[in-house]
C-alpha cells in the first residue's frame, strides 16, 4: 500500500548539514495499523510531515515513496493536491493549535470537502461527527473551537482527517496531552476506525501503541531501530534501545536509560546508541549497523542482536 | 508537617461589568501531609490541583480555610511568615522550558534563591556547583540559557533551584507531563534519592495514574475542586471506594501494557 525507501530529510544549520530522518525503510500493509514510537525529536513528526510534502522549503527530501505503485516525493506542487486528503490525510498534533479559530466546525469541513472534490453536504458532515463520536452533531456544526473541550477537539481533528476518505490517515500524537478517560475513549473510537483504513500512528504514548497497533516501528535519533509486530514487540523487545524504554514505563521497573538522546549535530560515530547501550562492543563503536531481518517479520538494527 | 484545614477558592471572572460571576475551583479541601512521606495528588485537567499548590506556596490566595505549616499558620503570611513559608516549602512548576526566566543563564536562575538569602557571592557559586552535581549536570551548563538545553535538562535545572534552600516540603507539579518516558523515569530517581538524601517531604501532582502508583505512599484524588478519596496507595488501587476514583482506575487499567481487550 505505502511503501518508503531509504527516506531522507535533511536540512542546511549554522552547524553543518543535518539529517534528522536518516534512511527510513518501511512498507504499510492495506487496513494495517503501523505505529512509529519514539522521543521527541528523535524525527517522528517529520517523518509523517515528509509524507505529505508538507515541510518547509530549505528541507531536502530524497528517497522513493510509493502510494498504490505511485512514486509522491517527485510530484509537482500542484499535484500533491491529489494525494492530500484523497490517498493520505493527516490529523494534526495539537488540535487546539491547528484549528482555525475563526471557523467553526462546518466551515472546516466544508473547506476540506471542497478541496478535494467531495459532496459537502450538512448530511455527510452530520455522519462524521457521528463516527468520531461527538454527539449532539447539528449543533455542534456552528462551534468554534473554543467552545469545545480538548477531547471533541481532537475527535473532531480526527473527523476532519477522515472527512475525505483517504486510504491512509497519519495521526500524529493523537492522544498527546488528553486525560486518561478521555484518552481510553479517543483510544476506543480510533481502534473501530481501524478496519476501514490504514493508519499511520505516531506517538510517544507506550499504552497507545500497545492497544491500538498492528506493528510497531521504533525510531531514534532519525532512523527506525526495530520494526516488529505488536505482541512479539511488548512480550520481547529485541533493540536494547526497545527494550530499555520499555523498562522505563511506570507500569514496568521503571528504570531510566542512563544518559541523554545525541543532539542533531553531535550524534556518535558507529551506532546511534552505543554510547548509552549495555551491551556495546568495539565494533558498535565505528561501524554503523544496517536494518537486518531476523525471524519473521521482525527487523533489528544491533549487531549485538542480528 | 502540613495541615490543610477547609480551604475554599474561586476565581470571579467580570466579563460583564458589575455582574461578577464566580467559579468555585476548590471546595472545602481539608488534609494533612505527614513528614517524610509522598503524598500523590490526582486528578483530571482543570480539578484544581495546581491552584491548590499555588495556595500552598502563597501564589494564590485561599478565600476561606487554614494552612498549618509545622505549627504555624502561613494562610495569611506577613513578610517574616512568608520568609519562613519560603524556605521550608518550594514547588517546581510544570514546564521547566516556560518557569525558567528565558533571559538569565542557567547560573543565574539558580543563584537567586541564595542571593536573595544574602549570601556572598563565592558561597554562591560553591552552592551552584553543587546543586548543578546533585542533578546530574556539570559545569558546562551554567553558561547556557533555557533554550539550549532539553525539556529533561530544564527540568533538571528547576529541581537544583527549588532544592537550594534545602526545603523540607516539596511540591512537584505535573513535572514529568511534558517529557518522555524513559527521560521521566530519569527525574523521578533523581527526586527519590535527592528526597532519601535530603529527608524531605514531597506532594506530587500527576494525572498519570500508573506514575502515581509507582510512587506514592498516600493518593488523594481531586474532582471538581474536592477531594473525594485520600487514603493509602494500596487502598486506593486495589479498594477504591468513590466511583470517579473507580473510573479512573478502570480506564487506566483498560489502556493498561497488561491488557488485551480492546484488541
Amino acid at each position: 500500500m505505502l511503501s518508503i525507501r531509504d527516506l531522507r530529510v535533511e536540512f542546511e544549520s549554522p552547524h553543518g548539514l543535518i539529517m534528522p530522518v536518516d534512511s527510513v525503510d518501511m512498507d504499510i500493509l492495506d487496513k494495517e495499523t503501523f505505529t512509529i514510537i519514539g522521543e521527541s525529536g528523535c524525527g517522528k513528526s517529520l517523518l509523517a510531515n515528509s509524507l505529505l510534502g508538507l515541510l518547509p522549503r530549505d528541507a531536502k527530501v530524497s528517497g522513493k515513496v510509493h502510494i498504490d505503485g505511485e512514486e509522491i516525493l517527485s510530484l509537482k506542487k500542484k499535484e500533491w493536491r491529489r494525494i492530500r486528503g484523497n490517498k493520505i490525510g493527516l490529523v494534526f498534533q495539537n488540535p487546539s493549535a491547528s484549528l482555525n479559530p475563526v471557523f467553526n466546525m462546518h466551515g472546516h469541513l466544508y473547506e476540506t470537502l471542497k478541496y478535494s472534490n467531495k459532496p459537502s453536504s450538512r448530511d455527510k458532515m452530520v455522519s462524521l461527527l457521528k463516527k468520531t463520536g461527538i454527539k449532539n452533531p447539528l449543533r455542534r456544526l456552528s462551534q468554534y473551537p473554543h467552545q469545545l473541550s480538548g477531547g471533541m477537539k481532537q475527535r473532531f481533528a480526527i473527523a476532519l482527517g477522515i472527512a475525505t476518505d483517504p486510504d491512509i490517515l497519519i495521526a500524529d500524537e493523537p492522544t498527546n496531552g488528553l486525560d486518561v478517560t478521555v484518552k481510553l475513549k479517543i483510544v476506543q473510537m480510533l481502534s473501530k476506525l481501524h478496519s476501514e483504513r490504514s493508519i499511520l500512528l505516531i506517538t510517544h504514548d507506550l499504552n497507545v501503541a500497545y492497544n491500538l497497533s498492528d506493528k510497531i516501528a521504533v525510531m531514534y535519533a532519525g532512523e527506525l531501530v526495530e520494526i516488529a509486530p505488536v505482541n512479539s514487540f511488548f512480550e520481547k523487545p529485541i533493540h536494547p534501545y526497545s527494550s530499555q524504554l520499555l523498562v522505563s514505563h511506570p507500569e514496568k521497573e521503571m528504570l531510566p536509560i542512563p544518559g541523554f538522546t545525541p543532539q542533531l549535530t553531535q550524534r556518535p560515530q558507529g551506532c546511534r546508541f552505543h554510547p548509552r547501550c549495555a551491551l556495546a562492543s568495539r565494533k558498535c563503536k565505528h561501524e554503523h549497523p544496517g536494518l537486518e531481518k531476523i525471524e519473521g517479520e521482525r527487523y533489528v538494527r544491533c549487531f549485538a542482536c542480528a | 508537617m502540613l495541615e490543610v484545614k477547609a480551604l475554599d477558592k474561586s476565581y470571579s471572572s467580570s466579563t460583564i461589568p458589575f455582574r461578577k460571576k464566580s467559579t468555585k475551583v476548590l471546595e472545602n479541601i481539608s488534609f494533612r501531609i505527614n513528614k517524610h512521606e509522598t503524598l500523590c495528588i490526582v486528578g483530571e485537567s482543570g480539578c484544581g490541583k495546581t491552584t491548590l499548590a499555588k495556595c500552598l506556596v502563597n501564589l494564590e490566595k485561599p478565600d476561606n480555610g487554614r494552612i498549618i505549616l509545622e505549627g504555624r499558620d502561613v494562610t495569611f503570611p506577613d513578610r517574616k511568615t512568608l520568609s519562613f513559608l519560603h524556605t521550608k516549602v518550594q514547588m517546581i512548576f510544570q514546564n521547566a522550558d516556560t518557569s525558567l526566566n528565558p533571559r538569565h543563564l542557567i547560573y543565574d536562575s539558580l543563584a537567586e534563591p541564595l542571593r536573595l538569602q544574602c549570601q556572598n557571592e563565592d558561597n554562591v557559586r560553591k552552592r551552584v556547583l553543587q546543586l548543578l552535581n546533585h542533578v546530574g549536570l556539570s559545569e558546562e551548563h551554567l553558561h547556557r540559557y533555557p533554550h539550549q538545553l532539553s525539556g529533561g535538562q530544564n527540568q533538571r535545572i528547576a529541581i537544583a533551584r527549588s532544592i537550594a534552600l534545602h526545603p523540607d516540603l516539596l511540591i512537584a507539579d505535573e513535572i514529568t507531563a511534558a517529557l518522555d518516558v524513559s527521560v521521566q523515569a530519569q527525574i523521578l530517581q533523581l527526586l527519590k534519592t535527592l528526597k532519601k538524601e535530603m529527608d524531605m517531604t514531597l506532594l506530587f501532582i500527576s494525572h498519570d495514574l500508573a506514575l502515581v502508583k509507582r510512587i506514592a505512599d498516600r493518593v488523594a484524588v481531586m474532582q471538581e475542586g474536592k477531594i473525594v478519596e485520600i487514603n493509602d496507595t494500596n487502598e486506593v488501587f486495589h479498594n477504591p471506594q468513590s466511583p470517579y476514583t473507580k473510573q479512573l482506575i478502570s480506564s487506566m487499567s483498560k489502556l493498561s501494557l497488561n491488557n488485551h481487550d480492546l484488541k
